[in-house]
């Protein structure tokens, strides 16, 4: 479904991924771990095309998409909850939400809405407020159900577990999993690699800006290296 | 202490109170444009002036066009919503030809630059107008509005007074609905709030930055041709005075803040106006009309001093 080839990309003087090839099958979860700095963002920014790629390629559903506008990536189906979650902080928690419904046009808006505050009950309470007022926990809520207001066939999230409590953190894990079940294919990048792992089908190590590793989710899970470097054991 | 003031009586002060509000109306219906520019592109929109301008003489055109000093009855009417519909669509289509070859292309360069062209387009209309269209003569609206008004009390109110604040509500209130209740609007609050999540939500960044534009640009046509039914005297320069003036209300209001634009539009319009007779009632103080200026720049250097983020104060966002 989505393919990256030798994809290079960076800002300014600084190359931050150099040359990295993944690719996500239709309804999988597929995650991305790496330290700080390793350029996790920095692949889904080009996958979204907010930043360009230098060289290499970004083929979606079959399609070359690395010369597309953002808006024009939406369109075809890829959502990204960005890292520090992108919400409107003026804007309503409603508004918020419809804003994720922003470029489709079908009638089936409103059930989706009611499908989210479903998924997401602490929203539905909170429709009317300033989405800056909401817990960083809630906010996180809201960025993941404003993704699924677009409806997205592909859904690109950045450390939703990012300072979250534990609890919060088995919440937000286990709405990946409701997504997945509602039809959608996940790219999840994660510092939390132990969860993350549990919940990919397939992982990528992504160490200063290479793939190091790759492989099923349970794979990674016992590989010594990982191990030693994402999972805390010595 | 404040007795004395009061010497000129109550009518007095009502008719300068209405002439504040109308005065204000115009800045605010201008400020809009700078409010929301800035909002959006964190840019001063300095040709936006100019885009007053323009507006102005479209109208101009098509009440000279259907007949100028001749035209009665109905098609004064007629002729008053053609020269407003006129305003918009000639102001909106200079804004967006502005923001396409002056400002977009310096969309990443650094701040400066942009507002470096703002100076140069506004400079370039007013001249272009005056000098290489009008050479050098003011044209004139012609007076067809019909005279009269009402009196209630100390207050009497033209009926043009009354078109100009009336017919300002409501296109300030139609652009309120627009901005809060439309698909188009959400999309310029949220580009306002950062461009890059906005485009993440799938929306076009230059088509919402292109529909402010031309929101603003249509407040300022319509501002325009109620300028110049009003004073009736129009010119490629015109736009400099109230530009600077609509930007020190927006500025009053809280940059970045329509209902700062408003209240900044209508505060200025009122303190440069009363601000005037007050001084003027000082025993052996006689200021020219010219002085209003001086009370509203006054304005502008004391908030930049005091309250450089205005009554309705922005939160900061985050810019990415
Ligand atoms: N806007 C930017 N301008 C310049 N350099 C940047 C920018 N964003 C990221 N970088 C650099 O690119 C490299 C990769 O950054 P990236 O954000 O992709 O890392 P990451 O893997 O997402 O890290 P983290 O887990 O900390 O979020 C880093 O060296 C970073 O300093
Ligand atoms: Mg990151």
């Amino acid at each position: 479904m989505l393919k990256l080839r030798a994809l290079v990309a960076g800002y300014g003087g600084i190359t931050a991924i150099k040359g990295i090839d993944l690719h996500v099958e239709e309804g999988e979860i597929v995650t991305l771990i790496g330290s700080n700095g390793a350029g996790k963002s920095t692949t889904l920014r080009a996958i979204s095309g907010i930043i360009r790629a230098r060289s290499g390629a970004i083929e979606f559903a079959g399609k070359s998409i690395d010369r597309l506008q953002p808006h024009q990536i939406v369109r075809l189906g890829i959502s990204q909850v960005p890292e520090g979650r992108g919400i409107f902080a003026r804007l309503s928690v409603s508004e918020n939400l419809s804003l994720g419904a922003f470029q489709r046009k079908d009638k089936e808006i409103g059930s989706d809405l009611a499908r989210v505050t479903e998924l997401f009950p602490r929203l539905k309470e909170r429709l009317s407020q300033p989405a800056g007022t909401l817990s960083g926990g809630e906010q996180q809520m809201l960025a993941m159900g404003r993704a699924l207001m677009a409806r997205p066939k592909l859904l690109l999230l950045d450390e939703p577990s990012m300072g979250l409590s534990p609890i919060l953190v088995e919440t937000i894990f286990s709405t990946v999993r409701t997504i997945r079940e509602q039809g959608a294919t996940i790219l999840l990048v994660e510092q939390n690699a132990s969860m993350a792992l549990e919940v990919a089908d397939r992982a990528y190590v992504l160490e200063s800006g290479v793939i190091s590793l790759e492989g099923t989710g349970a794979e990674l899970a016992t590989d010594d290296s990982v191990r030693k470097a994402y999972l805390g054991e010595s | 202490m404040i007795a004395p003031l009061f010497l000129t009586g109550a009518e007095f002060w009502a008719d300068q109170t209405v002439n504040g509000l109308t005065t204000g109306s115009i800045y605010a219906l201008i400020a809009l444009g700078y409010t929301m520019v800035y909002g959006v592109l964190q840019l001063i929109n300095f040709a936006h002036g100019e885009v007053f301008m323009i507006g102005a003489f479209a109208g101009y055109g098509v009440l000279v066009g259907m007949g100028g000093d001749d035209l009665t009855g109905v098609m004064v009417a007629l002729a008053i919503v053609l020269a407003l519909l006129a305003a918009a669509v000639a102001s909106a289509a200079t804004s967006v030809t502005i923001e396409r070859i002056a400002y977009r292309p310096l969309r990443n360069a650094p701040r400066l630059a942009p507002l470096i062209s703002a100076i140069g387009v506004s400079v370039f209309l007013s001249h272009l107008v005056d000098d290489g269209f009008l050479g050098g003569q003011s044209k004139f609206y012609p007076l067809i509005f019909p005279n009269g008004g009402i009196s209630l009390g100390p207050l009497s109110v033209s009926y043009l007074q009354m078109f100009l604040m009336g017919s300002s509500l409501l296109m300030m209130a139609a652009l309120y609905w627009v901005v809060q209740r439309t698909g188009a609007g959400r999309a310029i609050r949220a580009v306002a709030e950062s461009r890059t999540n906005a485009s993440l939500m799938g929306i076009d960044v230059n088509r919402a930055i292109v529909i402010t534009f031309v929101l603003g640009a249509i407040m300022a046509g319509f501002a325009g041709v109620l300028y110049g039914l009003f004073l009736s005297s129009i010119r490629g320069s015109m736009g400099f005075i109230p530009g600077v003036k609509a930007f020190t209300a927006a500025v009053l209001g809280g940059i970045g803040s329509i209902p700062g634009a408003v209240v900044g539009g209508y505060g200025l319009g009122l303190a440069e106006t009363l601000g005037r007779e007050v001084l003027n009632e000082i025993p052996g103080v006689n200021l020219p009309n010219e002085w209003k200026d001086v009370v509203a720049f006054s304005v502008l250097v004391l908030i930049l001093i005091f309250r450089p983020t205005g009554i309705f104060k922005q939160k900061e966002t985050k810019r990415a």
